[in-house]
């Protein structure tokens, strides 16, 4: 009977004979222990972190960055000193400070406050606006520029037309005794006994120097539209209206003027900037809705 | 600042109403009395009164007309002037069609010192021969 029979071993553990249980198994087990690696790597782990502070920055708080430059300013802000004057306590406080304002910012987001809290949202769209129009606010257009503004929207630098007129109701009448009226009222002063006469009175809408703009209200539009051309010292035709026959003398009338380049330009200059900032938004919503998902319910598309 | 002789002077706050003419021109004689220049003493109390009043100055420029630099609202009771040579006529115009100058921010356009730097050189023209304080 031969001595170096070999002990029958099982298919799978003969490492000298292929075995396709054991391969499987194998596999299973690696796929498993790196299963249990990776899952415990990504509730454990702290993320990469570097261990010095860059020297453009005093802290970092959870890897971010608190900013050198904010905390000078901060400081000369709060004391009116810079570093070197700064004390110790002077220092510690302010950092401390930006410390627990970043923690608390951070806090925030995890809690998704802009989801919830109607001013953070406010703040928010307020910051995102200022950012995109941080250039145009900060840009300085040159004169030819601003010139071409000023060309192109010359309707824009004109003064408000200021006029003093008297509007004057009558009753209806023929038109010789119209005429007659038009002639009386053709002053800034009519004496009483000519009022009562024609049987005149002013309708009160108009007081003294006013914008064209308050004219037009308080006269309404056909009266304005008669005012407009008067010039000094004239009287309108009669206007047929429901409370009688108006008419207008027209004390003083201060047509608009156009502003020149020189005293119109802060305006043209804010136009200009205003402007462009809206130019600005108005591309960065439409990109904005453009790249999102927005589904809107039934009842109000 | 609004813009009194437009219809709306303010977009942003509709409680503030147009002036009048004579009222923009009672504003104005109460500033030149802030100013301690010679002015109409009826106009200006009158424009005191809108001052304090409808017109609404006062929230931005403070009851006294010495401005809130707070929030950027110029003195209006110095002999400085931003717009204009400090006439009447300039003085209307201002109240009249507004000023909408601000200061851009800068916070990320310029460092540190360099804002400290312009910070000096405004303190140094506002402030003739007297040496700013380089801390």
């Amino acid at each position: 009977m031969p001595t170096d029979e070999k002990v029958k071993l099982p298919h799978w553990r003969d490492p000298t004979r292929v075995s396709s249980v054991r391969s499987f198994a194998l596999m299973t087990l690696g796929a498993l222990i790196g299963l249990f690696l990776a899952g415990y790597s990504l509730f454990t782990a702290r993320g990469a972190s570097t261990l010095s502070v860059p020297a453009e920055d005093v802290a970092l708080v959870n890897q971010q960055p608190i900013s050198r430059s904010d905390y000078l300013i901060l400081l000369q802000t709060l004391y009116g000193v810079d570093l070197s004057h700064a004390t110790r306590e002077q220092r510690q406080k302010v950092l401390n400070d930006m410390i627990r304002e970043e923690l608390f910012v951070q806090r925030g987001k995890e809690l998704d406050l802009a989801s919830s809290d109607p001013e953070v949202r406010s703040a928010l769209v307020n910051a995102v606006e200022l950012e995109i129009s941080e250039d145009a606010i900060t840009a300085q257009p040159n004169e030819a520029t601003l010139r071409d503004y000023y060309t192109t929207h010359a309707d824009r630098y004109v003064s408000e037309g200021i006029m003093n007129v008297r509007d004057w109701v009558l009753p209806a009448g023929d038109p010789g005794v119209m005429a007659a009226a038009l002639q009386a009222l053709k002053s800034a002063v009519i004496p009483s006994e000519t009022l009562a006469r024609l049987h005149a009175h002013e309708s009160g809408k108009t007081q003294g120097d006013e914008f064209y703009f308050a004219a037009k209200i308080h006269l309404g539009d056909q009266l304005f539209a008669a005012a407009r051309d008067l010039s000094d010292g004239t009287v309108s035709g009669p206007i047929q209206l429901n409370d009688g026959v108006h008419v207008l003398y027209m004390v003083t009338n201060k047509r608009p003027v156009p502003f020149d380049f020189a005293k119109a330009r802060p305006q043209v200059l804010n136009d200009y900037r205003s402007h462009a900032i809206e130019q600005l938004k108005a591309g960065d919503a439409s990109f904005l809705r453009k790249r999102a998902n927005v589904r809107v319910a039934d009842d109000l598309r | 600042m609004p813009a009194y002789a437009r219809p709306h002077p303010n977009p942003a706050d509709q409680n503030i109403r147009p002036l009048s003419p004579g009222e923009i021109g009672d504003l104005v004689e109460f500033l030149f009395r802030q100013q301690g220049r010679a002015a109409d003493t009826a106009a200006a109390s009158r424009g005191a009164a809108l001052y304090r009043g409808d017109a609404g100055c006062y929230d931005c420029h403070s009851l006294d007309a010495k401005g809130d630099s707070a929030i950027g609202a110029p003195n209006l009771a110095d002999a400085i002037t931003l717009y204009g040579d400090g006439s009447r006529d300039a003085l209307y115009q201002s109240i009249a069609y507004g000023r909408q100058g601000v200061c851009p921010a800068w916070i990320k356009k310029l460092s540190a010192p360099d804002i400290r730097e312009i910070a000096l050189y405004v303190y140094s023209i506002s402030h003739p021969g007297e040496a700013p304080n380089a801390d």
